[in-house]
């Protein structure tokens, strides 16, 4: 009962504060941000780099008119070869074809949406991605100008977010819902490309199943390994060990012996072995400058607060209240201010990266560096109070028999 | 030694090293008794004594020399259950609180002495009630019992609507009071005030002098320090101090 009100009145200690409070309110929540920036939960493992860390990604070759050198077939052999290895966590095969001369189709995942380098979310810039079936990505500004039978667009010839796209055969229909514009970096000119999902994507095919052959368009492959872990070299053994530059024959898409099986697969855009650990260990040392200047900060806080204090210490003790009142008294005011600091930083920082339009997977936020930035921020206060509380020993309630 | 008083000091002297050998004599063999519900003055010009005084009565600072004696049977009764640990202890009549060590001397002031200051040291943050009942947050003490015990004192001082009203927004004499109620409401049995007038004009000083007479009427003994002799009527004794001694 009376350390809660104990607590209770520091966190007034804290809320009624002057500027000074506020002040370090602000500078906690920079700090929070720094922190989490240095121990590299958004800008070095956000979803757009994650396939520069963690994975690598095959084309087909031949991605112009003559596309399509890579059966659905021969990818699905290729899928399960891979998927089999112990080093992968995840494969992901995007197929297409064509539906007359001027459309081409493409089946990505809603779930692994920043496999496929050309359709990331990254690239929309009107609208968002798929979430489900029956929704599509659109190229921007792809016109369906050919004859194309029996599709048509509801509203114009260009089609834009939020117009439906609906396919007739006999009598069945299958309306599709355009979700997002992309930008449209895929070597195919003259080709109005639609992105669906895999249903989505056999249904289409399936009206058209008599003359429209399914290709392999590109394959992702996502090892094994834990992001932020300096010391683990799991994700870079991993990429070493299947990468294309290997030995490993069935991942060498070059290789005479496996065309037939596997197709012409075009160059694989590598991850850099050697740059990506030079960028964990340059994550690393941010790591250790962040929690370092987070200590120094967090400490320096707590022999202030004491400081700044210092009257209001004096008459505490001339009260009669024991020295460990007068910590609880302080250190929530000093865990009220660090907490609310780490939660504007971190809700300021979350709200910019979601206006600027990045995504993130569960990967990038995880537990642990929640925990990290948390700790420094926060769970600092109570050791660095307890340094603190040394001085605040010292202050004598004498002083306050002294006019001001 | 009396055994009415509640607080008694002995030949008590307190020297502060100005150097390596110089020695400044801040009081010089002090014998005082305090008894329950008088208004002690200890005048005296600046540099006389008064707060080194205060502040070894109080437990806030110890003698270099001599023993103030504390009469355990006239203590709070929740000292004498939490504040004193030991047995042969609990059965004495008068203690030697120079042997207290800090946190001995901490549960003395905490149940047993309130302080006035002359820049009254609310705290800032607090509202004026909560200034007051900060002084029995750490005691087991229902809240609503706290509560009830702050009221009943704001009313006593006339505080009237003031309770909400943060340090800053309160006039000198306001404030002053605040303070009385802080050091009164853990019902202390002496109250520690050094020049609670020093910052007021004389009217407002007067009034807070009134209100500290009907605190002694209560039971508790009021020591206070001034420069200002005309103050004395208000003072059951009036102790003068010079250079550290008592010149009556």
């Amino acid at each position: 009962m009376a350390i809660w009100r104990l607590v209770k009145n520091s966190i007034r200690f804290a809320f009624r504060a002057k500027k000074r409070w506020i002040t370090f309110v602000i500078i906690f929540a920079l700090l929070s941000a720094f922190v989490t920036l240095f121990v590299s939960t958004f800008n070095g493992y956000s979803t757009e780099k994650l396939m520069a860390q963690k994975g690598f990604y095959i084309k087909a070759a031949g991605t112009s008119e003559n596309a399509g050198t890579v059966t659905e077939q021969q990818g699905n052999n290729f899928y399960e070869e891979i998927i089999a290895l112990s080093q992968v966590e995840k494969v992901t095969l995007f197929r297409y074809f064509d539906l007359g001369d001027s459309v081409r189709i493409f089946s990505v995942e809603p779930d692994s949406r920043w496999m496929l380098l050309e359709a990331k979310p990254s690239k929309i810039v009107d609208g968002k991605y798929i979430t489900k079936d029956n929704e599509a990505l659109v190229s921007l500004d792809a016109s369906i100008t050919a004859d194309i039978g029996n599709i048509s667009a509801s509203l114009s010839a260009t089609l834009h977010k939020g117009e439906v796209l609906s396919f007739k055969k006999d009598n069945n229909e299958l309306d599709i819902t355009i979700v997002g514009e992309i930008e449209d970096t895929i070597n195919a000119p003259g080709k109005f490309k639609l992105f669906v999902s895999d249903t989505t994507f056999d249904q289409i095919q399936e009206f058209y199943s008599d003359n429209s052959p399914v290709f392999c368009y590109s394959i992702a492959i996502l090892v094994k390994g834990d992001l932020f872990k300096p010391f683990n070299h799991d994700i870079k053994n991993n990429i070493e060990t299947l990468s294309p530059q290997s030995s490993i024959i069935w991942i060498n898409p070059d290789d005479p012996s496996e065309t037939s099986e596997y197709g012409v697969w075009a160059e694989p855009i590598v991850p850099d072995a050697r740059a990506s650990e030079k960028q964990r260990l340059t994550d690393f040392l941010y790591f250790f400058v962040g929690i370092l200047g987070g200590m120094i900060l967090v400490l320096l806080y707590n022999a202030l607060i004491v400081w700044f204090r210092k009257r209001e210490i004096a008459v505490l003790r001339a009260m009669g209240y024991k020295k460990r009142e007068i910590r609880i008294n302080l250190l929530g005011e000093s865990l009220t201010i660090s907490l609310l600091g780490f939660i504007i930083g971190l809700s300021a920082m979350l709200i910019y990266f979601w206006t600027q339009g990045l995504t993130f997977t569960n990967q990038v936020i995880t537990p642990l560096t929640l925990l990290i930035s948390f700790g420094i921020v926060v769970g600092l206060s109570i050791p660095g109070l307890l340094i603190s509380s040394v001085s605040f020993t010292r202050v004598n309630p004498i002083l306050l028999f002294k006019a001001r | 030694m009396s055994s009415n008083a509640i607080l008694k000091c002995e030949k008590v002297t307190k020297i502060y090293r100005r150097g390596r050998s110089e020695s400044v004599y801040a009081l010089k063999d002090i014998d005082l008794e305090i008894r329950p519900g008088e208004i002690i003055m200890i005048a005296g010009p600046s540099g006389s004594g008064k707060t080194t005084l205060l502040n070894i009565l109080s437990g806030l600072d110890k003698p270099t020399k001599g023993k103030i004696f504390f009469n355990i049977s006239k203590a709070s009764d929740k000292f004498k259950v939490k504040g004193l640990d030991e047995e042969p202890i609990k059965k004495q009549k008068f203690i030697d609180i120079t042997q207290w060590d800090e946190k001995q001397l901490t549960e003395y002031r905490r149940y047993n002495v309130g302080f006035i200051f002359q820049a009254w040291e609310l705290i800032p943050t607090l509202k004026a009630i909560e200034n007051v009942e900060s002084s029995l947050y750490p005691l087991d003490i229902p809240i609503g019992e706290i509560r009830e015990r702050a009221k009943k004192l704001f009313r006593k001082v006339q505080l009237f609507d003031k309770e909400n009203a943060f340090p800053d927004q309160l006039s000198g004499g306001e404030q002053q009071r605040v303070a009385i109620c802080r050091a009164l409401i853990k019902e202390p049995k002496i109250v520690f005030a050094d020049e609670p007038t020093g910052n007021l004009d004389s009217e407002t000083g007067e009034q807070i002098l009134r209100q500290m007479k009907l605190i002694s009427r209560e039971g508790a003994a009021v020591v206070l320090s001034t420069h200002n002799l005309e103050l004395r009527k208000f003072a059951d004794r009036v102790i003068r101090l010079h250079d550290g001694q008592i010149t009556y």
